[in-house]
């Protein structure tokens, strides 16, 4: 069972790193950018459909100055994804997601077995491993909201509540996520089935 | 000392966590990311709730906590392979419990008056199951219990699958038949079958009685 | 939820909530056991942890040049003489 993912990035940890790149730390400097880097450049290629080496090379810019000017002290990851999306114009979902999974079926009322797969969903060839490719497929088809609630969380490590600050979610965020997780598993399922 | 199932490769039957990797080293269930709970083990009687393609004596740190159907500890290293577990073994039990299912059909049988039928249930060798239940079963609409025909269709069930599932759902269809049985309320007749699978096991491949 | 009579189509609702850990203790056993017993289910089940497991392995490397331009942007400034 996968524990859910907690982000490194704790409130003293990055506390440190402020105080440290203010002071001129240049190992700080690369110590954060080598930590979180990566995952905000999958968030923007994720959210906006294709490279985004520019968007959150000038998003790390404008931390670097908002860390001098003293007006971000902790939560550089929170910070980092604020700007990623101040800078972001979404893509719509690639194509239309599929809303309910194909159709399998269980035994009905009155079997002995009733409730148990009549029909079950074929599984993965053995040792398939998704695919980088197949994987941002998969999420393109998420609406814009569960992409980000599900990278913000599930590959980011944010809490709730910094999800909902950097996106500002309508309605529920367990509820967004949820939802997104089981879009996430179809979607990614029909790229690898090829249905 | 306890037991633990592993899939082929000694992974985790669930997270996939490869134990061949980590030899007999000491294992935290927070450094695996195995488990919120920690680390399971069986004691013989759980045995029968777990059965997987692996089977391994494991060593768990103090305190092991005793929970339903299985122990749970924070520590555990790998001991060794119980070897007699081996894909013949795993035949063998499902064939054991294809017959016990056959058994509890024909119980169900001789209740509902159609001693011919048990008997028939009960002589049969495994190979002739097959054709004995499925005629049976054509005479069974009016004249037997609706515990009778639901057994007998389980029977149908096991023969049908034991070539193609894995013993742990062979098992589960004869404790699943079995709590079919129409005997005294009070009687748990799942937890009976466990109990018998789990002697089975015991005896078959020489387990060390429970510390 | 008991062992003994868990199905399919609950325990197929039940898989995502025990993979992200939110699966209620008293559920887990006969959840774990039924996979066991139920090869569609832990079919589905595997996909599950294989399909979150893949977010999890996407990190890419700074390129050095940012790397050395932010470095450089964080280094103190020489006094002016």
């Amino acid at each position: 069972m996968m524990a859910p993912r907690e982000c490194s990035a704790t409130a003293g940890v990055d506390a440190e790193l402020c105080a440290r790149l203010r002071q001129g730390d240049t190992s700080a400097a690369v110590e954060l950018v080598k930590r979180d880097h990566g995952i905000a450049m999958f968030f923007a290629q994720v959210m906006r459909g294709y490279d985004a080496e520019d968007l959150v090379s000038d998003s790390w810019d404008e931390l670097f100055a908002q860390i001098a000017d003293g007006s971000v002290t902790s939560e550089l990851r929170v910070a980092l994804f604020n700007q990623v999306m101040a800078r972001l114009n979404p893509a719509e979902p690639t194509a239309q997601q599929i809303s309910q999974p194909p159709e399998h079926t269980f035994f009905g009322a009155g079997d002995r077995w009733e409730g148990w797969w009549d029909r079950a969903p074929a599984p993965w060839p053995d040792g398939k491993r998704p695919e980088r490719k197949q994987v941002l497929n998969a999420l393109s088809r998420l609406s814009v909201q569960q992409r980000a609630a599900l990278v913000l969380r599930d590959v980011a490590g944010l809490q709730a509540s910094q999800v909902m600050e950097v996106l500002t979610p309508v309605g529920e965020v367990d509820i967004l996520l949820d939802s997104a997780r089981e879009a996430y598993v179809v979607e990614l399922d029909r790229e690898i089935s090829g249905s | 000392m306890y037991w633990k199932f592993l899939r082929g490769g000694a992974h985790s039957p669930f997270t996939g966590f490869s134990w061949a990797s980590r030899g007999g080293v000491w294992v935290t269930a927070d450094a695996a990311e195995l488990c919120i709970q920690g680390i399971h083990a069986c004691r013989i009687a759980d045995l029968p709730y777990w059965l997987s393609d692996e089977l391994w004596e494991i060593e768990l740190a103090d305190p092991v906590r005793e929970g339903e159907d299985k122990v749970v500890g924070s520590r555990a290293r790998l001991v060794g392979r119980v070897v007699d577990w081996t894909e013949q073994m795993q035949r063998d039990l499902s064939e054991g419990c294809v017959r016990r299912t056959g058994l509890h059909a024909a119980e169900e049988l001789r209740a509902s008056g159609l001693s011919e039928e048990a008997a028939a249930l009960e002589a049969g060798s495994l190979a002739e199951l097959s054709a004995v239940v499925v005629a049976i079963a054509g005479r069974l609409p009016g004249r037997a219990s609706r515990a009778a025909v639901k057994l007998c269709g389980y029977l149908q069930d096991a023969i049908e699958m034991v070539d193609v599932y894995p013993v742990a759902t062979i098992a589960y269809i004869a404790a699943r038949a079995a709590n079919q049985r129409s005997g005294p309320a009070a009687t748990n007749y799942y937890v009976l079958e466990r109990e018998w699978q789990s002697g089975w096991l015991a005896e078959n491949l020489r387990l060390a009685a429970d510390l | 939820m008991n062992a003994s009579d868990t199905r399919c189509d609950v325990v197929s609702t039940l898989i995502m909530s025990w993979h992200v850990g939110s699966l209620r203790e008293q559920d887990r056993n006969a959840f774990e056991q039924h996979l066991l017993f139920c090869p569609p289910c832990l079919a589905q089940s595997d996909k599950v942890g294989l399909a979150l497991t893949a977010l999890a392995e996407l990190p890419v490397d700074p390129p050095p040049e940012l790397l050395r331009r932010l470095a450089e942007r964080t280094a103190p400034r020489p006094r002016g003489g």
